[in-house]
């Protein structure tokens, strides 16, 4: 039985949509810092609701990415030691470990301080580019898992035109 | 504007529900062009011993069938780099490959020995989807003593020491940057 496919389209999507809307936040609050401060105000509000969209997102995206990994341990046909043979297999596996880290990261982070994590330099670009890279992370696995099964993916004329070789 | 964020994430939900549906009449595995395509076997046929001489081509006709996309006889496994291999990969309906049927594949491999003693080449053959087989030829190399190939890169084991490293080296980072976040000024 494939398992894994079904458990992994959703997550990856928020996740990406997740870090579309974390460079808009970022823009946001390094182009309108006062704006964004203004309770009641349109911005404010969009930049809140792109906050929750966040952090929700990488609840939802944390839980996925889990389910993803056990999944992907389950498939009978691939188990652990024909999967490592195979070098987009080590490549998804390490980085879903990372994206793991990075995912907790971000959720311990804006529980503790709400909408305070977006005050301070040292801590909302961290904050930012972490769910950046994490989603651009998890669309390249996805893309990877995309040309495992189906020898090709939609995202590979992007990455063969910016020119990042496939592992 | 909530509203339309509420959307937003609605019809992002949608759709990646929609991507998930199932078809509960197509009972079998997914495969290449779409899923639940079975592709129960996969035929990987060619001599399983050869005797040979260091330096003195020798071919073998590798034939794969039933959803062959792909012949690969790669350095690095078995002892395929005791070998000078002319075709390392083979894809269906390439000008290497004899056979014009679409999922199957027939491909004269030529072999050059390059050390004596008893070797064993790795065939891989690969169809759509998650199907592969492979298939080991015992060749015995008589004749003079020549090269030994370097051994391969440990890749696996690499991935290995890596796999403890990057996630330590993020963890230490993270904990950085949750330091600055939660110090108090």
């Amino acid at each position: 039985m494939v398992i894994h496919p079904v458990f992994v389209h959703f997550h990856t999507g928020i996740l990406t949509a997740a870090a579309a809307v974390a460079l808009v936040n970022l823009l946001l609050r390094i182009l309108f810092r006062d704006n964004i401060n203004t309770p009641g105000t349109k911005l404010a509000r969009l930049f809140h609701q792109f906050d929750v969209f966040i952090y929700i997102g990488s609840i939802i995206g944390f839980l996925g990415l889990i389910a993803g990994m056990v999944t992907g341990f389950m498939e009978p046909d691939y188990p652990v030691d024909a999967l490592v043979q195979m070098p987009i297999m080590r490549f998804k596996i390490l980085w879903s470990v990372v994206c793991v880290e990075i995912y907790l990261y971000l959720m311990i982070i804006r529980a503790k301080m709400g909408d305070r994590v977006w005050f301070k330099l040292s801590t909302y670009a961290p904050y930012a580019i972490l769910v950046i890279f994490g989603g651009i992370m998890m669309m390249i696995m996805g893309a990877l898992g995309g040309i495992a099964v189906y020898g090709t993916s939609i995202l590979q004329p992007i990455l063969d035109w910016i020119g990042i070789p496939w592992p | 504007m909530k509203l339309l964020v509420v959307m937003s994430f609605l019809t992002l939900v949608i759709a990646a529900a929609s991507s998930v549906v199932a078809f509960p009449d197509n009972t079998g595995e997914c495969g290449n062009s779409g899923c639940h395509d079975t592709l129960t076997t996969l035929t990987l046929t060619t001599n399983s011993t050869v005797d040979a001489e260091t330096g003195v081509p020798f071919v073998l006709q590798v034939d794969a069938g039933n959803g062959a996309e792909y012949i690969a006889v790669k350095g690095g496994w078995a002892d395929n780099d005791y070998f000078t291999i002319s075709e390392p990969l083979v894809q269906d309906d390439s000008t290497n490959d004899t056979n014009a049927n679409d999922g199957e594949i027939s491909v004269d491999i030529t072999f050059i020995p390059i050390s004596n003693g008893t070797y064993t080449i790795r065939i891989w053959a690969a169809a759509g989807g998650d199907l592969a087989r492979s298939f080991d030829v015992t060749v015995t190399v008589t004749g003079e003593s020549g090269t030994t190939p370097p051994p391969p890169a440990d890749l696996i084991g690499i991935w290995g020491s890596m796999m403890v490293l990057v996630p330590l080296a993020t963890g230490v980072i993270l904990l950085i940057f949750g330091y600055f976040a939660l110090r108090r000024d």
